[in-house]
């Protein structure tokens, strides 16, 4: 009950999180100390990749729509993972 | 709070990475050996919960980001070895997934959030639970330390790859420093949140909570 209390709650965070994590830092033009010392700095090892939702933001839409839809998928492949392998521990464990 | 690419250099992230696949291995282990179906959901909800939670962030106006980091919160609802696989899982999701904190940098962010914060503040609360401090201010201590313990060692870990790149915008004079203030401030908000988590559920569900939380 509790677990399932914990889950809602995340979705309504995660529904929200555009307001905090992106328009607002935007607006007040807040960046964090070592995201700040990054863009500073002559880059060392940089690994780039193409990901469709690189920091949070999907092409083609808005960045907060696309900040709240990463969110989800991002709580979604956690979430699907610990299945995944709940699936494969306790089928192996049940079969003896 | 995540250490990007660009900023470690070749010997700190083969180090780093060696360190944190060991620390995550043995996390494992110790974790599989007595792992039942409620643990894992919890260690699932506590994950997704963390990840989620790392997203909202409180921007100080022309300067920097405050979010919650969530060690302290791993260590009293999981203990050390589910805590430390909990970060790791938020880590290795915001990293290869959405590039949120570097591919180089994985292993160093997993010492820093995992082995460091969700370590001390675990260690922190054994203390504070033995010497009979109540569960509130216990966890407040608890939340406040893992971030300060996750700034610092990435301030370490950031200032020791600056001083052998001989960089002199970053090195261990300045970010260590600098981590341990900010981090300082954050502390305070991180303490707030995982005393407002860890108390209700103390009152509400103890299970929930590590057996070193409740006892």
């Amino acid at each position: 009950m509790m677990l399932r209390r914990a889950v809602i709650v995340s979705i309504a965070l995660a529904i929200v999180s555009p307001i905090f994590g992106l328009l607002l830092p935007e607006a007040l033009q807040s960046e964090e100390y070592i995201e700040a010392l990054a863009d500073r700095v002559e880059p060392v090892m940089v690994i780039d990749y193409p990901t469709p939702l690189k920091e949070y933001s999907i092409h083609g839409l808005p960045g907060p729509v696309g900040y709240a839809i990463s969110a989800l998928v991002g709580y979604g492949a956690i979430v699907g993972l610990y299945y995944t392998i709940h699936r494969i521990a306790f089928r192996r464990r049940g079969g003896g | 709070m995540h250490i990007p690419d660009g900023l470690l250099d070749p010997g700190t992230v083969v180090v780093t990475y060696v360190a944190a696949v060991a620390a995550i291995a043995l996390s494992i282990a110790r974790v599989r050996r007595s792992v039942s179906e409620f643990e894992l959901s919890k260690l699932a909800t506590v994950s997704g919960s963390i990840f989620i939670a790392q997203l909202i962030k409180w921007p100080i106006p022309g300067g920097s980001t405050l979010h919650f980091v969530g060690g302290g919160l791993a260590a009293a609802t999981l203990g050390p070895w589910g805590g430390l696989i909990a970060m790791a899982t938020v880590l290795a999701i915001q990293t290869f997934v959405f590039h949120d904190g570097g591919v180089t940098a994985f292993g160093a962010n997993v010492i820093a959030a995992g082995a460091s914060g969700v370590w001390l503040s675990y260690l922190a609360l054994l203390a504070l639970r033995r010497i009979g401090l109540a569960v509130p201010i216990s966890a407040f201590s608890v939340g406040y330390i893992s971030t300060v313990a996750t700034g610092f060692a990435a301030g370490l870990i950031i200032g020791v790859a600056g001083d052998v790149l001989g960089s002199s915008v970053y090195n261990l004079r300045i970010t260590p420093h600098v981590m341990l203030l900010t981090h300082g401030l954050l502390g305070l908000l991180e303490g707030v949140i995982t005393m407002g988590i860890v108390a209700y559920l103390y009152r509400k569900q103890p299970t929930l909570l590590y057996e070193g939380a409740r006892a």
